[in-house]
C-alpha cells in the first residue's frame, strides 16, 4: 500500500516535472523565434556577401524604436506599424550598404566588418540621441489567451510567432531556390563578377540582401518590443544571440537559422530554470564557444555548405 | 621559331564562302574599339588601342605574358573603365555602362580560370544566364502569374536543350563543382551561349587542356561561330589553334597594338616575332 502510493507520488512528481519542462521549452520557442529572425538576417548576409554584420542587433533595436514612434507617438494601428517599421528600417539597411559598404566592395571582407561594427554606434548613438537615453515601454499587444493542452499552457501568442517564423523561412527558401530574382542573388553570392555577366544587377541584389536583413532584424525588434524595455543600446545582446544562433544551425542556412534560434531560445530558458539565471548567458556562450570548437559548420549544415 | 608556319587551315577561306550580301554584313564592324587607354597607376596596360571586329568574324588576340590581353577583355565586358577611348557595340557606346547591362547588349565572356557558381547545379548554372532574356518582373514573380510560369518552363527547356548540345544531359542535377575539368569548360561556354550573346569572349579556352580535348574545342568554337553565328574574340597561347582558327589576329605588346591581320601575316611579322622572342630572333626566323 504504502508502495504504491510512494510510486504514485514520484508519478505525480514528476508530471510536474515533464510539465515544467515543456512551459519552459514553450517560452524558449517563443524567444527562439526572435533568434531565429536575427539569425535568418546574419545567415542571408553571409551568404550572399560572405560578411557578418555585425549592426543586426541594431537593426532590431531599430525596429522597436520605429514601432514605438508609428504606434505610440503618432497612434497608428498595431499592423501598419509593424510594415511601415520593417519598411522604415530596411531602407536604413539599404542606406548604410549604399553609403558605407558599397565602396569598399573590392577591399577585404575584414574592412566591411569593421564598417558594420561602426554602423552599429552610428545606430545607437543617433538613437540615443531621437528617442533619449531611457528606456520606454511598449503596450502589451497580442492577446494573453493560453491554451491548456494536455496540462501545458501555451499561450496563444507563441503559436503565431511559431507560426510565423515558419512561414518566412519557407518563403525565403522557395523564394531562393525558384524565381528568377533569387536564383540571380545566389548566383551573386557565388562569384559577383561572373553573375554580373549573366545580366544580374548587383545594385539590385545588395539591396535586396541588406533590406531584408535589417527587415528581418526589424521585426524581430517589433515582436519583443512589448516583452522588454527598449533602449538604445540592447542590440549588443541580439547581435550575439542572433550570431550565436545563426552559427548553431550552421552560418549561411536558413533552415539551420530558424532551428538554431529555437534551439538557443530553449536551452536559454532551461538553463534559466534548472541552473541559474544569473548564468544564463555564460552558458548560452560557453555553448558557443563549444560549437566554433567541436562542429564549427553548425549543427544542420551538411560538411559543405552550399553558399546561397 | 616557335610561331607555326604550316598550320594546316581548318577550313576554306571564309571569303569563298561569301555571297556578295554575306560580304556586305562583313564589312561593317561590329565591334570597334577607339584609342582605347587604360592605366593603372603608372602602368598603362592598354595603350591607345583602335581596333574592329567584323560580324561572324573569328579574332585572335594574342601577345606575350602581361601584354593587356586581359584588360582589354575588362574593358569590353565593362567590368573596368577605360581612362579614354571608346568601344561600340554596332554603332551604340558601351561605355560607362554596368557589366550587366553590356551582357544584356550581347557581350558575354569566358574568364582564364573556370568561374562557375560552384555550388548551383549544372542546369542552374545555365537557368540563371537564360533569365538575361526573360522579362518578368519582381511582383509577378512574387505572386506567379501564369506569364512568369510559363517564362520559368521555357527557360527551363532553352537550358537542357542548350545542355543536350554540350553532352551536358546527363549531369544536369550534378553541383557543378562536382564536373571534370573538361566538363566545366563547356559548362562555362554553354552558360556564355545561354545569355544569346553577339559576341563571345573567349579568355584562353584551350587552357590546361590536352591535345585532343583542345581539338574538339577548337571544333566547338567554329561550330558556334558557323551554327550560331556568333561572333568571336579569343585570347589564346597556343598559337596552333589560334592560327587555324582565326581569320584575323590582333597583336599587343605592352598594351600597344604592334600587328593586325591575317594569320600567315602575322607568323611572318618581324615586330611580333621580337616581341616574343626578342631582337636576334629576327633575322634568323
Amino acid at each position: 500500500m504504502s508502495l504504491l502510493q510512494s510510486v504514485a507520488a514520484i508519478h505525480a512528481k514528476s508530471a510536474m516535472e515533464i510539465a515544467q519542462i515543456v512551459q519552459q521549452v514553450m517560452g524558449g520557442v517563443s524567444i527562439g523565434a526572435i533568434y531565429g529572425l536575427l539569425a535568418l538576417g546574419f545567415s542571408l548576409m553571409f551568404r550572399a556577401s560572405n560578411i557578418v554584420h555585425f549592426a543586426q542587433g541594431d537593426f532590431f533595436m531599430l525596429g522597436s524604436y520605429a514601432a514605438i514612434t508609428f504606434y505610440l507617438i503618432i497612434g497608428l494601428p498595431f499592423w501598419l506599424s509593424v510594415i511601415l517599421s520593417t519598411a522604415c528600417v530596411s531602407l536604413v539597411g539599404i542606406g548604410f550598404e549604399k553609403i558605407a559598404y558599397k565602396p569598399l566592395w573590392k577591399s577585404h571582407h575584414s574592412f566591411i566588418l569593421m564598417s558594420t561594427a561602426a554602423t552599429s554606434i552610428v545606430l545607437q548613438n543617433s538613437s540615443s540621441l531621437i528617442w533619449g537615453p531611457d528606456a520606454w515601454r511598449f503596450p502589451q499587444i497580442f492577446s494573453d489567451r493560453i491554451l491548456d493542452v494536455f496540462g501545458v499552457l501555451i499561450p496563444v501568442e507563441i503559436i503565431w510567432v511559431v507560426i510565423g517564423a515558419v512561414i518566412i523561412m519557407v518563403v525565403f527558401n522557395a523564394f531562393l531556390q525558384k524565381t528568377k530574382l533569387g536564383k540571380g542573388f545566389r548566383a551573386a553570392a557565388q562569384d559577383r563578377e561572373m553573375a554580373q555577366g549573366m545580366g544580374v544587377s548587383l545594385l539590385l541584389a545588395d539591396s535586396f540582401v541588406f533590406g531584408i536583413s535589417a527587415g528581418l532584424g526589424a521585426v524581430g525588434g517589433v515582436l519583443v518590443a512589448p516583452i522588454l524595455f527598449v533602449t538604445p543600446y540592447m542590440g549588443l545582446i541580439f547581435t550575439l544571440k542572433g550570431f550565436t544562433a545563426a552559427v548553431l544551425g550552421g552560418l549561411g542556412s536558413i533552415r539551420g537559422a530558424i532551428v538554431g534560434g529555437f534551439l538557443l531560445g530553449v536551452m536559454e530558458n532551461l538553463s534559466t530554470a534548472f541552473i541559474s539565471s544569473a548564468y544564463k548567458d555564460a552558458i548560452v556562450f560557453a555553448l558557443l564557444l563549444l560549437i566554433l570548437l567541436f562542429k564549427p559548420s553548425g549543427l544542420l549544415a551538411k560538411p559543405t555548405a552550399e553558399k546561397i | 621559331m616557335a610561331l607555326p608556319r604550316s598550320v594546316e587551315r581548318r577550313r576554306p577561306p571564309r571569303a569563298a564562302l561569301k555571297t556578295a550580301l554575306a560580304n556586305e554584313i562583313e564589312m561593317k564592324a561590329q565591334l570597334e574599339i577607339q584609342n582605347l587607354t587604360k592605366r593603372f597607376g603608372g602602368l598603362i596596360a592598354v595603350n591607345n588601342l583602335s581596333l574592329s571586329i567584323q560580324q561572324q568574324a573569328i579574332a585572335g588576340l594574342i601577345g606575350p605574358n602581361g601584354a593587356g590581353k586581359t584588360t582589354v577583355f575588362n574593358l569590353i565586358t565593362g567590368f573596368s573603365s577605360a581612362d579614354s577611348g571608346g568601344i561600340l557595340l554596332e554603332g551604340s557606346d558601351l561605355s560607362g555602362r554596368s557589366p550587366h547591362n553590356i551582357a544584356k547588349a550581347g557581350i558575354a565572356r569566358t574568364f582564364q580560370n573556370i568561374r562557375l557558381f560552384p555550388w548551383m547545379t549544372v542546369l542552374e548554372n545555365v537557368i540563371v544566364a537564360c533569365q538575361i532574356k526573360c522579362h518578368g518582373s519582381f511582383f509577378q514573380a512574387c505572386l506567379r502569374t501564369p506569364f512568369v510560369r510559363q517564362e520559368e518552363k521555357a527557360t527551363k527547356e532553352k537550358a537542357e536543350k542548350l545542355l543536350r548540345q554540350f553532352q551536358l544531359q546527363e549531369k544536369l542535377n550534378y553541383q557543378a563543382k562536382n564536373l571534370s575539368y573538361g566538363e566545366q569548360r563547356k559548362l562555362e561556354i554553354a552558360r556564355a551561349l545561354a545569355t544569346e550573346p553577339k559576341i563571345l569572349l573567349l579568355d584562353e579556352p584551350t587552357a590546361g587542356m590536352n591535345p585532343a580535348e583542345s581539338n574538339d574545342c577548337v571544333e566547338l568554337i567554329f561550330n558556334l561561330n558557323e551554327t550560331f553565328g556568333i561572333t568571336i574574340l579569343l585570347i589564346e597561347h597556343n598559337m596552333n589553334v589560334v592560327m587555324s582558327i582565326s581569320d584575323k589576329v590582333f597583336v599587343l605588346d605592352h598594351g600597344v597594338k604592334i600587328a593586325e591581320g591575317p594569320p600567315e601575316e602575322i607568323q611572318n611579322n618581324s615586330e611580333v616575332i621580337k616581341a616574343y622572342l626578342g631582337d636576334h630572333y629576327v633575322n634568323h626566323a
